[in-house]
């Protein structure tokens, strides 16, 4: 929440939940990212993506808590290159499971592997009910799936690449309306619906593909970075309906660069190298990581960073926007002394420290520097 | 189910005929472009040269000289160039002047006058092979009838022959020629836009999102298909509407033949072009497969420019495989010669084979509907 007056806010809050019988674990007032600021301005100026609710004609509920994505120890090769090594996940209708991962972690790979659309070299994948022969159109029936790039044709109009993927998808044609007219509602584009697709900005090609992917009210749904290139108000409403087509039972595998995303999936596989390195809800990776986390603000914060890395593991060390994040393993108070002092050495002011909690970002990133040092990952820097 | 698949393949062929739709140097290249070649051919090609530029170079200057030029002059065949005794008759072929030369000798009145051997020389621009051979052919013609009024020269006696040009009797190259368009531009046109929806499909990465789908390979394949037979169609009906208006070309005989030639033609052409594009995911690169298929092997090796008989033995046998021969030979039959059924049923046939393997090609390619790696 933004708010102008933290404690005031507060105390209102408190009493709010308290009324409505939900029980309060913290509140905290924290500065408000550059995103929050967005969000809130772009909604004040009526920019909201409109909402409608999905016209669903099927329930998935009878199917939840059964495996709807089951894989035992995926590999793929290609060639000489290990893309993907030994993943093993599960994910059950309901479920909102996120894949995340540095580019080239093998994300891409596992998600064509775990619909159908490549052979993995070993392993098997289980897929809606099927183990092993999963390229049945019975079970493509049951799927949808957006890439990474829009799989739309560019040189139709958003209503025809409807037409045609209600077709394909064997939509009942007194149904096929209701959802085109859906998706043009989702995607903020009616009355734009005979432009060509080609025309379209990035983020919005992206809104259109997302409904073309779930027109056929798939029960296993596989997005791949279905939020990259769109704003971020539209990235709450894309997550929005994600949980709730979850609430309906169906199954779904995301993968994301976005943390802040990941943290409201059920679950989550971090992926380094080809291989899952952890898993598990959002809360228990992050309690799971050990140490403490010290949150500097300081004077020069990328002099601060590199000064770090030389007298650490460099894994421990981030730069946050302006805020430099060290992991450590020492107390916290003994630890922020030290900094302080190596600190002071290379001229740089501490300005505030204080314990903070693990993020997302912050487990992530120790997780692949970790993973870096110990020679796996050299792609990136 | 089955209506359910009917409708998955009527989906495909919707959205690819609308996107063609939409593609307007697709359709003019699919309709108008052959409109354009044939009205070209209807203008410009003949098989009866005329006016054939030759100079004339005259040393003897005499009353039999001059009759002989007036012999040349007389044919329509050749226009006469003048050209200075004392230049080079190599400059006029070179700059283009003229193709063939006519050289009379100084004693040429006098050697006829004495009823002797007169000789000329016809130097003919060899760099042109077919047309010196019609102006070694027409020259020698013109100096034969020269001989027989003058009565010199060995006189052909006993058989006489007369020629007679059955199915095209006045040699009307465009009757010769028409079909051999229309069936050009059906092999390339339809197999060309074939090609580059299906290897865009594989470029852009579209595909992805069919194979995810419960489309079938069949049901792809044909979808694709089935929507280039009907461009194939259009294109064949605007050809012919414009051959029967404007070339006066008939059918000669029982149509269906060439109905159902026609329609087995464009499943063949269709089903080459898709089977390109699934094989290669890169339009240029498909394209210049389409091209040489459709195109080179077509032109080449299908008797449909240069009779087969003309072609390299060692070659001779891939144009057992080349789709169009068969199709030229029904065509022309169904134009000229009226054959039907009996003369030309196991061409039709042949078609449909090579045509239902070019589909089992691309479905083999396709049936996994799954990324190679």
């Amino acid at each position: 929440m933004l708010v102008h007056e933290d404690k005031q806010a507060e105390q209102h809050l408190r009493q709010q939940l308290e009324s409505a019988g939900v029980a309060i674990d913290e509140i905290r007032a924290d500065e408000p990212l550059l995103e929050n600021t967005f969000v809130a301005r772009l909604r004040a100026l009526g920019q909201e993506v409109k909402e409608i609710p999905f016209p669903a004609r099927k329930n998935h509920e009878a199917l939840r808590g059964q495996i709807a994505i089951g894989a035992a120890h995926l590999t793929k090769d290609f060639g000489t290159f290990r893309a993907v090594h030994d993943v093993s996940l599960e994910v059950r209708y309901g479920e909102v499971y996120g894949l995340l991962g540095a580019n080239g972690a093998g994300k891409t790979t596992t998600i064509k592997m775990l619909c159908g659309l490549l052979d993995p070299t070993q392993g098997e994948v289980q897929l809606a009910g099927v183990r092993g022969a999963i390229r049945t159109s019975a079970v493509r029936q049951c799927i949808g799936y957006m890439s990474q790039k829009f799989s739309l044709y560019d040189d139709l109009p958003i209503d025809e690449n409807l037409e045609f993927f209600a077709g394909v998808y064997g939509v009942p044609p007194e149904e096929r309306d209701a959802k085109i007219r859906w998706v043009l509602t989702f995607a903020g584009l009616e009355g734009k619906e005979h432009q060509l697709v080609g025309s379209l900005p990035g983020g919005w090609k992206q809104r259109v593909a997302f409904g073309a992917a779930i027109i056929h009210e798939p029960t296993v749904l596989f997005l791949d970075e279905p939020t990259s290139g769109v704003d971020p108000v539209a990235r709450r409403t894309f997550w929005k309906l994600i949980n709730r087509l979850a609430d309906r039972g169906t199954a779904i595998l995301v993968t994301t660069h976005y943390l802040e995303e990941a943290e409201q999936c059920n679950r989550l596989g971090f992926m380094v190298a080809g291989e899952l390195v952890a898993e598990g809800s959002p809360s228990g990776i992050k309690s799971r990581q050990p140490g403490h986390l010290i949150e500097l603000q300081v004077s020069a914060p990328q002099l601060a960073t590199d000064r770090l890395k030389t007298v650490m593991d460099r894994w421990r060390v981030s730069l946050f926007g302006e805020r430099v994040h060290v992991i450590t393993a020492e107390p916290v108070d003994q630890a922020i002394r030290r900094i302080a002092d190596d600190l002071a050495g290379a001229g740089v002011r501490v300005l505030s420290a204080r314990e903070a909690r693990f993020s997302l970002e912050d487990v992530f990133i120790s997780v692949v520097e970790q993973a870096r040092q110990a020679g796996k990952v050299a792609r990136e820097d | 189910m089955r209506i359910d698949s009917l409708k998955r393949v009527v989906a495909q062929t919707r959205k690819e005929l609308t996107e063609l739709l939409r593609d307007r140097l697709a359709i003019a290249l699919a309709l108008l472009l052959p409109l354009i070649q044939l009205a070209l051919l209807g203008s410009s090609f003949a098989l009866i040269v005329r006016d054939l530029p030759i100079i004339v170079q005259d040393y003897d200057d005499s009353t039999a000289s001059r009759e002989l030029i007036d012999q040349f002059r007389a044919s329509l065949t050749f226009r006469i160039v003048p050209w200075p005794t004392d230049s080079k008759p190599d400059i006029a072929f070179a700059n283009g002047q003229a193709r063939g030369a006519l050289v009379i000798p100084r004693d040429f009145g006098r050697h006829i006058a004495r009823g002797m051997n007169a000789d000329v020389q016809i130097i003919v621009d060899g760099s042109d092979a077919n047309t010196a051979k019609l102006v070694s052919g027409y020259a020698g013609g013109v100096v034969r009838s020269f001989n027989q009024a003058h009565g010199g020269g060995p006189m052909p006696t006993g058989v006489q022959t007369a020629i007679r040009f059955w199915y095209n009797p006045s040699l009307s190259s465009q009757k010769f020629y028409a079909p051999g368009i229309f069936v050009m531009a059906l092999s390339m046109f339809p197999p060309l836009l074939a090609t580059l929806a299906m290897a865009r499909e594989g470029e852009l990465k579209t595909i992805l999102q069919v194979y995810v789908s419960n489309i079938s390979a069949h049901e792809f394949v044909l979808g694709k298909v089935l929507a280039f037979v009907a461009v194939g169609l259009a294109e064949a009906s605007v050809l012919l509407v414009f051959l029967f208006s404007f070339f006066g070309i008939r059918l000669a005989g029982d149509p269906t033949p060439f109905v159902l030639s026609t329609l087995l033609y464009t499943f063949c052409v269709a089903s080459f072009g898709v089977m390109v594009g699934a094989a290669i995911p890169n339009q240029g690169a498909a394209m210049q497969a389409v091209m040489f298929g459709g195109f080179l092997l077509v032109f080449m090796l299908s008797g449909l420019m240069f009779p087969l008989s003309n072609v390299p033995v060692g070659l001779r046998w891939i144009s057992i495989l080349v789709w169009a021969r068969y199709y030229i030979e029904i065509v022309r039959d169904a134009f000229l010669q009226g054959g039907g059924w009996p003369a030309v049923w196991w061409k039709v046939l042949a078609i449909g084979v090579i045509g239902t393997g070019f589909y089992a090609v691309a479905w083999r390619r396709m049936r996994r509907m799954q990324l190679e790696m």
